[in-house]
């Protein structure tokens, strides 16, 4: 950087802070050329399960996670909820903008009945590329 | 003052300018998802593309020194360093980078707002060194002249590039409407250089007449902007599967922007101090 009001060796800190920059630079290209090039032929794959399930006014909450195992993001992901129990379904649906590659995202499913009496199916419906 | 002292100054200085052209960036929200969802060999090459750029931008913007190669080289990792440390901060402080997120999605996000931070860290150290900027542009190559216009054109672009409006915009108009905007894109450039009384522009001038100046600096202008917005697009995967009519589109809606950049950028960063280069 810049203000030495001589011609001279460069100060230590400048030496310091350009090679720490330089580490840093370095640092980054190696992680992303190396997933970048570690080849992204593999689709997404979600994973969703239940974190909890909660009491609330009206009904229960069910917690649940979405996880991305892949190497690749996922758009728009689509997340539905299906329970079955005393001869009917109760399908709900929740959306997430992203879902980074090894990363989880949280969300929750609204029902009219405890989700922990029937028979409960999550999974995540559809992704776009982002 | 030690060198080691006056030096962290210009450090403080470089923090405050990554963070104050970033932070526009920092707040994007395309941005941050181009963190984890852009493809990663292109953010590399994004990376690997400003490399030069900062060397460049030292060198011509020019630190009243007439040091080697290796300084320069150094004040580019420093930019790095600086902007680097300044978009992780400022990213945790929002919120952005949150524990819990993967490794790759932290050096990701912090790998994409990098490098207008460097840009930025460079151009600051400049501009608030206190030192004025004397009659600017006197001795500038005319590479050097093109070489910042095409980094202030990507700075300026870069700013935009990100977001979704940059195609919308395009798919709004028609073909017509578009070459208008080159039109107008290339008549801005022309006034910025040549009838705006901005430092500079009598030397720029000479005694060449219209046609010259029109063609040495305005059209190559804006060759530059247009390469720029071109490398950006492809950077941020806006060019995939795109057809050449719409792709040309998206180009000059994006060279629109980047033509005021490239028209201030010899204002905003002063002239070269050293001396040497000489067209």
């Amino acid at each position: 950087m810049a203000g030495r009001k001589r011609k001279g060796d460069a100060p230590l800190l400048e030496w310091f802070v350009g090679g720490l920059g330089a580490i840093i630079f370095a640092g980054m290209l190696a992680v992303l050329l190396t997933t970048g090039l570690a080849g992204e032929d593999a689709p997404p794959s979600i994973h969703v399960k239940t974190e909890r399930v909660a009491a609330v006014e009206g009904g229960y909450v069910l917690e649940f996670s979405a996880r991305n195992a892949s190497d690749v993001t996922a758009a728009d992901i689509a997340v539905v909820a299906e329970l079955r129990g005393g001869g009917e379904v109760q399908r709900r649906e929740a959306r997430f903008d992203y879902l980074p590659p090894h990363s989880a995202r949280r969300g929750g499913f609204f029902f009219e009945s405890d989700p922990r009496q029937g028979a409960l199916v999550l999974r995540a419906e559809g992704y776009n590329e982002p | 003052m030690n060198g080691n002292a006056t030096y962290a100054e210009g450090l403080g200085r470089a923090l405050l300018g990554a963070s104050l052209f970033a932070l526009p960036l920092y707040m994007t929200m395309e941005m941050w998802e181009f963190g984890f969802a852009m493809d990663r060999v292109r953010l590399a090459a994004l990376l690997i593309g400003v490399f030069p750029i900062l060397v460049g931008l030292s060198y011509f913007a020019g630190f009243e020194r007439a040091f080697g190669v290796l300084d320069h080289l150094l004040d580019a990792f420093a930019a790095i360093a600086v902007a680097a440390v300044a978009g992780a901060c400022v990213l945790a402080l929002l919120g952005v980078l949150a524990p819990g997120q993967p490794a790759q999605e932290w050096i990701g996000k912090i790998a994409v707002v990098t490098f207008p931070g460097a840009i930025g860290a460079l151009l600051a150290d400049k501009q608030m060194s206190g030192e004025g900027a004397r009659d600017i542009d006197a001795e500038r190559s005319y590479g050097g002249r093109i070489f910042l216009m095409a980094v202030g054109g990507l700075f300026v672009a870069l700013n935009v590039a990100p977001t979704e409006e940059m195609t919308l915009i395009a798919h709004q108009i028609s073909p017509l409407h578009a070459a208008l905007i080159a039109i107008v894109s290339v008549a801005l450039l022309h006034a910025l250089l040549f009838w705006i009384d901005l430092p500079g522009r009598d030397l720029r001038r000479g005694a060449s007449g219209f046609f010259p100046i029109l063609v040495r600096y305005s059209f190559a202008g804006y060759a530059v902007c247009v390469a720029s917005s071109l490398f950006l697009l492809w950077a941020f995967g806006r060019t995939d599967g795109v057809g050449i009519g719409e792709l040309v589109e998206f180009t000059v809606v994006l060279s629109f922007p980047a033509v005021l950049g490239a028209g201030l950028a010899h204002f905003v960063v002063g002239e070269r101090r050293d001396g040497r280069a000489q067209a």
